[in-house]
């Protein structure tokens, strides 16, 4: 219940003062009832994560704050009732001939979020960072800065409304916001689709969006990029309302919604680039540009400010060598170079030339490098039944296309996509599920055009049903863990048992040790469930303990250790049943080996040995027809009496 | 992007109808491809 409140009170606010910031600048006039309820969500909710920045630097991220925040939403929302709620002068459309069965499917997607926000929190990349770092803010009453590249010293803007979430309603809340959130994109893409498509293809359009495999995998989760989608769509329409227009202040909320998504992710900065140049269409060119910049500015710049206040270097480490920062214990030179050709060697494995900057999103679709994730947690296939249908669309009305505010989204999306590419950045395909809604929406409404024009639309229809059909079917896969949860009445320690390796160990933390000790870690999952101080020695992302090919002295490894007055040691593999480390593997990490090294030294204690079983896909192990693997891990007691390996 | 109103609906040709179901089923055909090992996994999976 406290979780349902605090979620309410969350949406409350954020609509709250979404609507008194565009209300009274005439930004929802002219649209539809729930477009204004939607888009008055997305951009308070970034204006809530905004916000919230502030009290957290200041040292006063607590529960009254956040309530004192909540009430002036609420009441901001009050205030402008009449912009959110006022008369639809839209003209009421009855309902069509599938409706109820769209709506009905649309039930079916919801009520399995809703079990996966039910449940306990087990998606590796929350449980790394996307929830463990709004914990630890929450916990501290404060923003910590986090000296770890790409997920700890990073923009956090949406983050700040998780730990609102948290601090208000704990985990319950913090699962169910991200589930809200995820279906506020939905509902957002259904507002803007309404002003195209009849009823049922903007359901239709809704329901494929929400059960995108890419949505599925990370929207109930604390990744961002589905509440991103919300900023980018509202982005990219008031853009191209701004082209249209030549007002200043659809050009601000442009701006600010691109900032928004810049203060959340490093990505966000290329559709600031996307959407400002979309500025230059219009005939006030510059006047729009600069309207557009300072807003987004002013919307993005925090964790910008954060990081350089810290590190000197605003996008930390990207600028590290053109600045020629000196060597600290968070950053070294010698590390950077390493980091640069072995960190993107994974992370880009298409080589970035004209053919693959062409083919790549057909390539993403059928035959995916498993590296970017585009195959069980990709864009369905949707995108490629449907595309003869829309280009056939883009050259029939291709004299109309140009004059319609979507041509501008589209636009965007496809700088965006173009910046994407041959920045070098990584290649997971989730990154751009950003402004997928903006694609899919160009896609759905020329295709529709076109067959409802050549009669063809049963066809149509029959790709987008059976897209729906199979993306259904995959989140039915995937909710059987969700459902076992809720249906077999789990305990929150099973249902992390099952779905969190190495978790025996973390229940032994917790129970023995306390707010005095310090464990390191290097598996990332296990950070959110830990409840005592832990530092992740990530061997790529950090330098404060050293663990990359580089480093080869114990004796240092040791310093760093007890410099950061870590207590334990967690070893979540590469350890036998009597703790004993293994370092014969050519793939034993860094850790493991001066791990033994301190061992011998007598500067490592064991104290306790836990199996460990590594789960590669939790939806597929959970219907049995995945493996798992089993082992040991282990948690080391570091002696306190100075010693040395 | 409205459809142009001085032009009527079009009747689509039996080649027309072809070509599209052809294509969704091809394409989706094509995209289930890429789950094989997957499907393989369900079927060779105990009890099945």
């Amino acid at each position: 219940m406290i979780a349902i409140a605090t979620v309410s009170l969350l949406w409350l606010a954020c609509a709250g003062f979404g609507a008194a910031a565009l209300g009274p600048a005439g930004l929802l006039d002219g649209r539809a009832r729930g477009e204004r309820i939607a888009v008055s969500f997305a951009a308070g909710t970034g204006f809530f994560g905004w916000v919230v920045f502030f009290p957290g630097i200041a040292g006063w991220l607590t529960a009254p704050a956040v309530l004192v925040l909540c009430g002036a939403g609420v009441l901001c929302g009050v205030a402008a009732r009449r912009h959110l709620l006022g008369p639809d002068d839209t003209p009421a459309e009855p309902p069509g001939r599938w409706t109820g069965l769209l709506i009905a499917a649309l039930l079916v997607a919801v009520s399995m979020d809703a079990l996966e926000a039910y449940a306990p929190p087990a998606d590796a990349d929350s449980l790394a960072y996307h929830f463990a770092l709004p914990k630890q803010f929450a916990l501290a009453g404060a923003i910590e800065f986090v000296p770890r590249v790409i997920d700890g010293a990073a923009p956090l803007l949406l983050h700040m409304s998780y730990a609102a979430a948290y601090l208000l309603g704990g985990e319950s809340a913090l699962t169910l916001w991200t589930a809200l959130t995820g279906w506020m994109a939905g509902g957002l893409l259904y507002g803007f689709a309404r002003r195209y498509l009849a009823r049922d293809w903007s359901l239709a359009a809704m329901l494929l969006f929400m059960t995108t495999p890419a949505v599925l995998s990370g929207a109930g989760t604390g990744q961002v990029e589905t509440r991103l989608a919300m900023f980018c769509l509202v982005g990219a329409m008031a853009a191209a309302d701004a082209v249209r227009s030549g007002k200043a202040a659809d050009a601000m909320l442009a701006g600010a919604m691109a900032g928004f998504y810049a203060g959340t992710k490093y990505m966000g900065l290329l559709f600031v680039a996307s959407a400002g140049a979309a500025m230059l269409i219009n005939r006030a060119r510059w006047r729009m540009a600069f309207t557009f910049a300072v807003a987004a500015a002013i919307a993005g710049f925090q964790w910008y400010w954060w990081n350089w206040l810290h590190t000197g270097d605003p996008v930390f480490p990207a600028l590290f060598r053109l600045l020629g920062l000196p060597d600290s214990a968070i950053w070294m030179a010698a590390h950077d170079r390493w980091f640069r050709t072995s960190y993107f060697a994974i992370e880009v494995p298409i080589a970035r030339d004209i053919a693959n900057f062409l083919t790549f999103p057909l390539f993403a679709l059928l035959d995916p490098p498993p590296v970017i994730e585009a195959g069980r947690t990709g864009f369905g296939p949707l995108p490629l039944l449907i595309a003869p249908f829309a280009a056939a669309g883009l050259w029939r009305f291709r004299h109309h296309v140009l004059r319609s505010p979507l041509a501008v989204a589209g636009l965007i999306a496809g700088g965006f996509y173009l910046l994407w590419f041959w920045s070098g950045i990584s290649q997971r395909i989730r990154h751009l599920l950003p402004i997928y809604p903006i694609v899919l929406l160009c896609l759905v409404v020329l295709a529709q055009r076109w067959s409802a024009r050549n009669r063809t639309g049963h066809i149509l229809a029959a790709a987008a049903g059976l897209s729906i059909a199979i993306q259904i079917g995959g989140q039915g896969i995937q909710s059987v863990n969700f459902f076992r949860y809720a249906a077999q009445g789990e305990s929150r320690d099973a249902f992390l048992m099952r779905n969190l390796s190495g978790y025996p160990a973390v229940q032994w933390i917790n129970t023995h040790l306390g707010r005095n000790d310090k464990v390191l870690v290097t598996e990332r999952e296990l950070v959110y469930a830990i409840d005592v101080p832990v530092f992740l020695a990530h061997s790529d992302l950090q330098t404060q303990v050293e663990l990359s090919p580089l480093a080869n002295d114990p004796a240092r490894f040791a310093r760093q250790v007890r410099a950061l007055g870590i207590t334990h040691f967690l070893l979540a593999r590469g350890v036998d049943a009597a703790g004993n480390i293994a370092t014969e593997s050519p793939k034993a990490a860094r850790i493991e080996r001066f791990a033994n090294a301190l061992r011998h030294a007598n500067c490592l204690d064991l104290a306790a040995v836990f199996p460990s079983r590594r789960i590669s896909s939790r939806a597929l192990t959970t219907i049995g027809i995945w493996p798992t693997s089993t082992g040991y891990g282990a948690v080391y007691r570091l002696r306190e009496t100075p010693c040395s390996p | 992007m409205d459809p142009d109103s001085r032009s009527a609906d079009r009747t689509p040709s039996t080649a027309l109808r072809v070509a599209l179901w052809g294509w969704v089923a091809l394409a989706l055909a094509a995209w289930l491809w890429q789950f094989r090992p997957l499907i393989e996994a369900v079927f060779a999976s105990p009890g099945r």
